[in-house]
Parts: structure tokens; sequence; C-alpha cells
């Protein structure tokens, strides 16, 4: 082989393999189509359709572990992807209805709320086995961990508060009641404030957690998750029937800004590498990719069918 | 004991009623028709006229109270629906309204019909979606008919008779 044909094979390896490096992945959890859409951040391009159970809606993605564990509602279990090859690893049965997930911040616990059974649910993510289990409120949706792990917030949707879990013993020690149907919730980097979305009163409730303080901001219609930026001062939320994110800014305490977005959408997560905001679609089978920096609508990218995406959903790149 | 356990299954239905489970169904249908958009959107938005091009559909009628327009259809095999219009944007053609109860075997039912020009000059595509959760909102065993087979077939029916209706309408052959 003559060498001029060596240089363009490696410089083609190189770009392989760079972008994946600078911005993660994000797995987008698809209820129509029984998979999950993996975007590379550095291209914003789907570079693998992976195959899980039925219906799945919940994420919950792990750099540290390089897996993600998806929820399949319909399914009633639990997929776990290795980010490496972007093929299945277990698929674990969960006796009870998978919807809401969340991992500690050490990666070695996963939380998933039963919707059905009121429950909330604690597995080893080493061997996926079940360690304990706690009875919440009505219908438990999205799930928040302090970041020093030490305690679980849970929206229960059809009881109309959150309840916080110390982790340590596994039980709820106290409940803050907020709007009408809580659904998806945020906690801060700093770990100060949890960000809880109202869907009936088309309301984000904020508390403070080191002094109580507790505020309400009105958004969109039927609002359903929230993501927070890196330096906590700013909150989105997805308004799915008025297909759009309202932009919040938790010191002024209201609405700065409103970006469309696609049909219906729902799960919602910040990119700390580029400063970007990632929705998932459910009516037009996309993600929206917000710009952070002037709030304004960038790409537009196709994924399965019925695009979810309920939890964290973007795994950092590792470096 | 039996009639007191009777009772307090009943009392506890419409809690359970009020919960809906995590699995929301959709049906997406589209149809292309040879008029001009503003006159297809002329008669999608006409909230208070749906029976003018749904063939399902015998008497429409509109009720106003304060901000909240909804209708009542009244369906040609005697069923009503009640429906409340959520938003009409007349920049983007696009129609939101949600089924507030009726004859259709769905829950939390929100549809967006949206007008676009279509694939050639003079011609519209109409898309009509719906998001709904069957009737049955607990784990399996489904009753007959309140299944997600049931709602999405329901559904399917209405926008499909619909569109082709309106299609019909619109192109003036009705």
């Amino acid at each position: 082989m003559k060498p001029s044909f060596l240089l363009p094979l490696f410089v083609l390896g190189l770009t392989i393999a760079l972008p994946g490096h600078a911005g993660g992945y994000a797995y987008i959890t698809n209820q129509g189509s029984n998979d999950v859409s993996v975007i590379d951040l550095a291209k914003n391009t789907v570079i693998a359709q992976v195959p899980v159970g039925k219906s799945p809606v919940g994420v919950a993605a792990s750099s540290r572990l390089g897996h993600v564990f998806i929820s399949n509602v319909d399914g009633q279990s639990i997929t776990v992807i290795d980010t490496e090859t972007n093929r299945v690893i277990s698929e674990t049965p969960i006796t009870g209805t998978p919807v809401g997930m969340v991992l500690s911040p050490d990666s070695k616990r996963l939380y998933v709320a039963d919707w059905f059974e009121d429950r909330i649910l604690e597995l080893d993510t080493s061997n996926m086995a079940l360690l304990r289990q706690v009875r919440v409120e009505k219908a438990p949706a999205g799930m928040a961990v302090s970041p020093n792990g030490k305690n679980l917030y849970v929206a229960n949707r059809d009881s109309n508060d959150v309840a916080i879990i110390d982790v340590a013993a596994f039980r709820i020690t106290s409940r803050i009641p907020v709007g009408n149907h809580p659904f998806g919730l945020t906690i801060s980097p700093d770990g100060n404030w949890l960000h809880v979305v109202n869907v009936q009163d088309n309301s984000l409730t904020a508390i403070n957690l080191q002094n109580d303080e507790i505020f309400t901001v009105a958004v969109g219609e039927h609002p359903y998750c929230a993501a927070v930026s890196p330096d906590g001062r700013t909150v989105y939320v997805t308004n799915t029937q008025d297909d759009s994110v309202s932009v919040i800014d938790v010191l002024q305490k209201k609405v700065t800004s409103t970006i469309k977005v696609g049909g219906f959408p729902e799960g919602i997560n910040y990119d700390k590498a580029a400063h970007r905001i990632y929705v998932a679609n459910w009516f037009d089978n996309s993600v929206s990719v917000i710009n952070a920096r002037n709030n304004q609508l960038g790409a537009t990218i196709p994924t399965g069918t019925q695009s979810r995406a309920f939890g964290q959903f973007i795994a950092e790149a590792k470096h | 004991m039996k009639r007191f356990i009777a009772l307090l299954a009943i009392a506890l239905l419409p809690l359970a009623a009020s919960a809906h489970g995590p699995s929301p169904q959709k049906v997406e249908k589209s149809v292309t028709i040879k008029a001009e958009p503003a006159k297809v959107w002329a008669l999608v938005k006409d909230f208070g006229n749906m029976h003018k091009w749904h063939p399902a559909v015998a008497s429409t009628k509109l009720e106003k109270k304060g901000n909240d327009t909804s209708r009542t259809l009244t369906l040609k095999d005697g069923g009503t629906i009640h429906e409340k219009l959520r938003s009409i944007d007349e920049e983007g053609m696009q129609l939101k309204y949600e089924i507030v109860e009726g004859a259709l075997p769905v829950s939390d039912y929100y549809s967006v019909m949206t007008v676009k020009p279509g694939p050639a000059a003079g011609e519209t595509t109409v898309t009509w979606m719906g998001r709904f959760y069957r009737v049955y909102k607990l784990n399996p065993p489904i009753p007959a008919g309140q299944d997600d087979e049931s709602a999405l077939n329901a559904v399917n029916g209405v926008y499909d008779a619909g569109l082709a209706n309106l299609k019909k309408v619109a192109e003036g052959q009705e």
C-alpha cells in the first residue's frame, strides 16, 4: 500500500474519536418505537437506535459507570445500556410500573419510582438487585438526589406534594406541599434549590432547601419537566401544550424568556460542556436544541417515535 | 361486611379515576386537500361548526363562559362529546382542544389540528394529532373496551372519517 493512503485513514480515525470526548451523549427514550436514540452531542446527530423494552420512559445516565438505565413502563422492566458499545447489557423485570428514576451521586444506587404501587425501590447498580423499598404518596413521578447523597426528593403527582426521603434510613422524614399534579423536578447543582413542575397549575414551585423559602412562578400550559443551569440561576421548564420552554430567572423569580420548540416537549436536560439545552418532543419525534447563551432554538434532531426522555438523559464525556 | 366492601370500592372509584397511567397513546393523520389553506383553515378553526365537515357529528353547540370556550358535539349515533378549546393560533393555523367528557373510550384526550400549505400550489395539508390514555388507568387485567386498542381504534376512526370528509367539503364535492 502506498503511504498516501494511510494519511486519510488516520485523519478519519481522529475525527470519529474526538467529538465523543468533547461533548458526551444523550439517550432519548422513544415510547412508541420501544428504543433509545443515542445523540452525539458534539455533532447533534443520532449515532445509534438501541432496542429496549416496551414503552421506555425514564432514563438515568451514568458516565462514571458507562451505563444508562431505562425504565420500560409497559414492559415492567429496567434495561441497562453499555455506553461504549450502545448495546443492551441486561433487562431486569420489576414488580410494578417503573417510571421516574435517579442515580445516587456515586452511581452505586438506582432509585426507581413505581407509579401504581406508590413505592420507591432502591437497586444496586452493580447487579440490579433490589435492596430496599419505601412507600410514598400517590403516583410518584420525578425524583432528585441531593449532591451529598443524603436526601431523595420525590414528586407525588396525585397527592400534590414532594416527599423527602432520608437515604440512610430509607424512610420519609417530611413532605412539602406544592401545586396540583407535580411531575418533574430538579435540584440545583449546589443542592440549595429544588424546582418542582405543577402540571395542572401551569406553574413551577421553587423551594429553597436551606431556609424553606418557597416561591411560585407561572409558566406555560401543562408543564412537565425542568432543568437547571450549572450556576443554579436559571431554570428551564417544558410546556407540553404550548410547545415551548419557559426560562426562569431564580433571583428575579420570573419568566424572562419563552422559546418555541417541537410539539409536546417533555424531558429536558442542560449540557454543561456546550451550554445547550436538549428537549425531547413527544408529538414531533424529535429533540430540540437550545443555545443557553442566547435562548435561541438551534438544531432539531429526528429521533424515534414519541420521545419522552424523563430523567437525566445526558452522559457527560469522561475526562 | 361484603356490602361495606362494595360501598368502599365505589367510594374509591373517583380517586382512581383522577389518576392516569403512564403510557399515553398517539394518533397522527394527515390529508392533502386541493383547496387554498385559508379556505381549509376557516373550516377547521370554526370551533362551533364541526358538523359542517365531520360526518359523525350531527350538531355542534358552542358555549362561552368567561375566557373559556367549549362545544358539545351530538353524534349521529346519539352520543355526545364535550370539548374545551385550548387555543387558536391564526398565524400558525393551529387549533388545540381537549375532551372534557364524552362517548369516546379515552381519557385525558388532547388534540392539535394544523393547517399548512400543501405539496403543490393551491393545495393544503391538514394534520390531526391526538394524545390520550385508555379509560382503565390501573395495571392489568384491563376490562374489555377500556384498553389501549379500544382507545386507538376510536380515535383512528374519528380522524380518518373526519379528514376524508373535510377534504370533500373543502374541495366542494359535498
